[in-house]
């Protein structure tokens, strides 16, 4: 089958549109469309990982069985089932071991006007940088735990890091020679090659780095904010994002003084935007039926956006999530949450949001939720959002990139049923008229027509659902009482 | 909570004797817990449970989105006339059997304060004691002291606003020997600005350990950030509340019992800096 794109970039100043698909990165003059430059990410070095027997990040299986020994607390036992192996930080793909060429390209943004490129790859948890024009590989940075969200601040020369640890680190964009040292600290990995320690929390990283902050939780998504007080002097925020329903604001560079969260969301938050027409708000989605639209100052929450019914329309079933707690799935056993009604989840489509962007022009941003074969578009409307239009896709939506120029975008697309044809349309392009009506401009659209050309080249043969669970649809497992128990 | 082993001794030997040689439960705790005739101060034998909880786990928790949403009427008995003064002022994280914050009212009279755990049972068994002392001669003083099942490490700012807190007490907390635990430590550098954010300036962060590792630990972290000043040796004998973190909770006791150290540091919470551009 023909390798979905997971990753989408495109970069105005420059006018290149950039594809993540499995590992490859390939680079597209959108003014001509024609295909410019292809990076792939190296294979991980894989560290084979035998047993981990014990460890709380094992199968469910093997959690229950270290409980069941320590006597008499049922209640207890049974929600440490759900334990998210957040712990450990690691993915199971680790533990199986398919194969190492996988090193999929899961975040990518842009630096200095497309100067730079700036990727995470998966399986090696790297962070790259790599130059905008050719596609060539400046730096490689292996980070302590695999990577979730970008962010770029001090007039991008530092990027910032969201792991899935809950940590944030800034590194420079550039390596300088003297601040790399050729001889890497005697306590990474490499040296000490007892399993023991290449699970410890290496804070001596071998390049120039900071830890800013961290969340008892896996982060999501990761912002900086810049903000200019009435005397003119220069703010500067980072807004992070977690799987416990927290959305944080720091301080930077002091990011030890938390200003404050905005609170509310009852389920995970996977994004989060600011808006380029109102900085002081931040709009936020994940697992919840309706999204946030928050004065990020004080914690305010100024709207909330309900999509349950439009997602109903779309999918023609309920769409809900469960009271918390009673729908985490764990009281199979029934010991404590023993809420009826979580038996009907099947009936229910659980809305997780994968993407919030903006078209700056139109006042307008593009929802994007798992599984969920259509874009939901919102207006500004007396400072509100309203839901103004449903744009049906021919797939699932897996990540957009807004051209502001033209108010135009594309998006990638994964097939929705399993019995997809080889022509499956992976990229569409579609343009906001300025009242915000869309259109399908794909067939005119010469890049759109490149990307096909060349992406069409890359095939996948793995099994798919490897490829759906690991890249394609992680958001929806970000869940509680969801991600582990299913396998 | 720490020096596990010596917990689980000091509860487990009747616990033993009463378990069949087939496995089954007998359910005699669970019994005795729900006993709606059941008199006086709970037992700490029908609560046993082990010593550590993973902190990184969804545990089935129950906890208000933001701190508005929080119904403290239903952990305290007294009925303070402002809402400034129903505001809980002092957390014991990781409370344990509760023996500080059943003590702390004698020398914080009508403050608010909440004990919270992370183990069912224990918090469980700290419920049940705050309200049977509460039935008690002179048991108006325990109004003001509650408990939740809660873990502060996730979801500290769902409970409390910035700047809410006078006293944050962290005793005898897991001590997480190995090195890639260290994440699961109560304290850590990223942590720390966490306490921050709920301490108010000039309120009081403690810590209490009979583990020199972790003391050494905390202190080294806690004095690296920038927002926490380290108490000296004066302040902190001249603090009640010191004294009572020393004899009265149940790990203090324990450490007497056995002849171990307790090392004690305290901090200061400083007021946020100027910004930097």
């Amino acid at each position: 089958m023909q390798h979905p794109i997971q990753r989408l970039l495109y970069v105005p100043e420059t006018s290149t549109l950039y594809t993540c698909t499995g590992p490859h990165i390939h680079s597209f003059n959108a003014r001509i469309g024609e295909s410019l430059a292809k990076w792939t990410a190296p294979a991980a070095v894989r560290q084979v990982k035998k047993k981990k027997g014990g460890k709380n990040n094992g199968n469910g299986g093997n959690v229950a069985g270290k409980k069941r020994k320590s006597g008499d607390e049922g209640v207890e036992g049974e929600e440490e089932v759900k334990d998210t192996g957040e712990e450990e930080g690691e993915e199971e793909e680790d533990v199986e071991g398919e194969g190492s060429d996988n090193n999929n390209s899961s975040r990518i943004i842009s630096a200095r006007a497309g100067k730079y490129i700036v990727t995470v790859t998966n399986e090696d948890k790297a962070v790259r940088v790599l130059d905008g024009d050719g596609l060539a590989e400046l730096s490689s940075r292996i980070m302590p735990k695999r990577p979730c969200a970008l962010a770029l601040t001090d007039s991008d020369t530092t990027i910032l890091v969201a792991d899935k640890f809950g940590d944030v680190y800034s590194l420079p964009l550039l390596l300088s020679p003297e601040a790399a040292p050729a001889v890497p600290p005697a306590t990474t990995p490499k040296d000490s090659g007892s399993k023991r320690h290449r699970t410890e929390i290496i804070h001596d990283l071998p390049f120039a780095h900071k830890l800013l902050l961290g969340h008892v939780s896996m982060l999501t998504d990761l912002l900086s904010v810049t903000t200019t007080t009435r005397e003119g002097q220069k703010r500067k925020y980072i807004i992070t994002a977690d799987r416990d329903e927290h959305i944080r604001v720091s301080r930077y560079p002091q990011s030890w003084v938390i200003e404050g969260f905005c609170l509310g969301h009852t389920a995970f938050v996977s994004k989060v935007l600011v808006p380029g027409w109102a900085p002081q708000e931040v709009i936020s989605g994940g697992g919840d039926v309706w999204l946030g639209r928050w004065r990020w100052a004080d914690g305010k929450c100024l709207q909330r956006i309900e999509v349950a019914r439009v997602l109903e329309e779309i999918v023609g079933r309920k769409v809900a999530v469960g009271k918390e707690g009673g729908d985490s799935g764990s009281s199979r056993e029934g010991t404590e949450g023993q809420e009826g009604g979580y038996k009907v989840k099947e009936e229910v489509c659980k809305p997780a949001v994968v993407g919030i962007w903006e078209v700056p022009e139109r006042k307008a941003i593009i929802v994007a939720f798992e599984r969920i074969p259509a874009l939901i578009l919102f207006a500004t409307q007396y400072q509100a959002l309203t839901h103004h239009t449903t744009i049906p896709l021919p797939g699932n939506p897996l990540d957009l990139t807004v051209d502001p120029t033209s108010s135009s975008f594309w998006v990638s697309l994964a097939p929705s049923s399993t019995t997809a044809t080889s022509d499956f349309p992976l990229l569409q392009h579609i343009t906001l008229a300025a009242n915000n009506e869309w259109e399908n401009t794909t067939k005119g659209d010469k890049t759109a027509r490149a990307v096909s050309e060349e992406i069409s080249k890359v095939r996948y043969v793995g099994d798919v659902k490897i490829l759906n669970e690991g890249l394609l649809y992680t958001t929806g497992s970000l869940r509680k009482g969801f991600g582990k128990d299913k396998e | 909570m720490s020096t596990p082993p010596i917990a689980s001794v000091s509860a487990s030997p009747p616990a033993k004797r009463q378990k069949p040689s087939s496995g089954q439960r007998t359910g005699h705790r669970s019994a005795y817990r729900s006993d709606p005739m059941r008199q006086g101060l709970p037992q700490k034998k029908h609560y046993r449970q082990r010593a550590h909880a993973n902190p990184f786990s969804d545990h089935q928790l129950v906890y208000p989105p933001c701190p508005a949403d929080m119904d403290w009427g239903k952990h305290f008995s007294s009925s303070p006339a402002t809402p400034e003064e129903r505001k809980v002022e002092v957390a014991d994280i990781g409370c344990g059997f509760g023996g500080l914050i059943i003590s702390l009212p004698k020398v914080l009279p009508g403050v608010r304060m909440l004990g919270m755990e992370i183990r069912t049972q224990v918090t469980e068994y700290v419920d049940e004691r705050i309200r049977a002392l509460r039935h008690l001669e002179g048991g108006e003083a325990y109004g003001d002291v509650g408990v939740i099942r809660a873990n502060a490490m996730k979801f500290l700012p769902n409970f409390f606003e910035r700047s809410q807190l006078r006293k944050v007490f962290l005793c005898f907390p897991d001590p997480h020997f190995k090195a890639r635990k260290h994440k699961a430590r109560i304290v850590s550098p990223t942590l720390a600005s966490e306490y921050a954010y709920v301490l108010a300036p000039a309120g009081v962060l403690y810590t209490i350990t009979d583990v020199e590792d972790l003391h050494l630990w905390m202190a080294k972290h806690l004095d690296e950030h920038p927002l926490f000043e380290r108490l000296t040796g004066e302040e902190i004998e001249s603090d009640m509340c010191v004294a009572v973190m020393r004899n009265d909770t149940e790990e203090g006791k324990k450490v007497e019992r056995n002849g171990g150290r307790k090392f004690v540091a305290c901090w200061k919470r400083r007021v946020d800096p100027e910004w930097v551009e």
